[in-house]
């Protein structure tokens, strides 16, 4: 009888709160696109909020428009037309859509759509090196 | 350092607070929210940028039908800003250490970095939320639906996807 593999055990960020990733997440497996600045990708592309900076995390928890835990998870979306369209309504967000190639080892993913959109949440275990799995597949031209 | 913005300064926000804020659009965090006055009054708020200490969001004060052509995608997002039903925009500021307003400016979308704004062009596709689809319309649709048939949605801007 196949069995599936057994699941990682992930080493999380020491300041991720308890239940973070949620229960319901389950271990990153797929393709996905999200939004990055660099080619190739670079540390900085995966970097949550809370990182890139923790008083706006702060404030954005204290106002009740995110939890701390999605503070913590990136953006990812398995549709790659609805990167593209964040990448053109959010300049600022970068202008090239890398395709990631998510194993277990990956991390933890939710689906978090908005209005049924492709939208998921991924949570990286510390250390994880999310570099070595993304590719630049699609680059925007803005006039 | 947020870009100082040309305008109106006003003591403090119009509104006293929000009866909600609801979260519309999430990348890394709420990129567009819809709030709603004590009052009932609308607006749409994206976020614009923000520093160390400072979190900023453009506010556009919207009647109902106007929420929905925006939302529907029918009038482009940066269409909605450069021609505000109220003829204004709000720029709030957050001071991120203490958690209150900073400064609130009264101005419009000429004062407003033009990479920091939705792309022309670019447009939202989502329902109306339900915590205001069973708001009464107010007295200014007849307005609103003129807008709704002025064509709304801009040619300028072109973006092209292209695989590398």
């Amino acid at each position: 009888m196949l069995m599936p593999p057994p699941s990682p055990r992930w080493n999380w960020p020491a300041d991720f709160p308890p239940d973070c990733p949620p229960p319901a997440a389950a271990p990153a497996h797929g393709v996905y696109y999200r939004i990055v600045k660099t080619d190739p990708p670079g540390p900085d592309d995966f970097l949550p909020l809370y990182h890139l900076n923790w008083k706006l995390a702060d404030f954005r928890v204290s106002r009740g428009t995110a939890s701390w835990c999605e503070t913590m998870g990136l953006s990812i979306f398995t549709n790659s037309d609805e990167a593209v369209s964040w990448a053109w309504r959010v300049s600022s967000l970068g202008d090239l859509i890398a395709r990631l190639t998510l194993e277990p080892a990956s991390g933890k993913i939710l689906p978090t759509p908005r209005d049924g959109n492709s939208h998921h949440t991924w949570w990286l275990p510390d250390g994880y090196d999310a570099t070595r799995i993304a590719t630049v597949v699609i680059a925007l031209r803005r006039n | 350092m947020l870009a100082e913005i040309k305008g109106v300064r006003l003591p403090n926000l119009p509104w006293h607070d929000f009866a909600f804020d609801e979260v519309l659009d999430y990348y890394d965090g709420p990129r567009l929210l819809l709030e709603r006055g004590l009052s009932g009054e609308l607006y749409l708020a994206w976020w614009n940028d923000a520093d160390a200490d400072t979190d900023r969001w453009v506010c556009l004060p919207v009647s109902r039908p106007r929420l929905q052509a925006v939302l529907s995608g029918q009038m482009a997002a940066r269409a909605a800003l450069q021609r505000p039903e109220d003829g204004y925009l709000l720029v709030v500021d957050f001071d991120l250490n203490t958690g209150s307003v900073a400064g609130v400016v009264r101005t419009t979308a000429d004062a407003i970095p033009p990479d920091s704004l939705p792309q022309p062009g670019a447009c939202l596709k989502m329902p109306l939320p339900q915590s205001v689809s069973g708001l009464p319309v107010a007295a200014d649709t007849l307005a609103a639906s003129a807008i709704l048939s002025e064509g709304v949605i801009p040619s300028d801007g072109v973006i092209t996807g292209v695989v590398v």
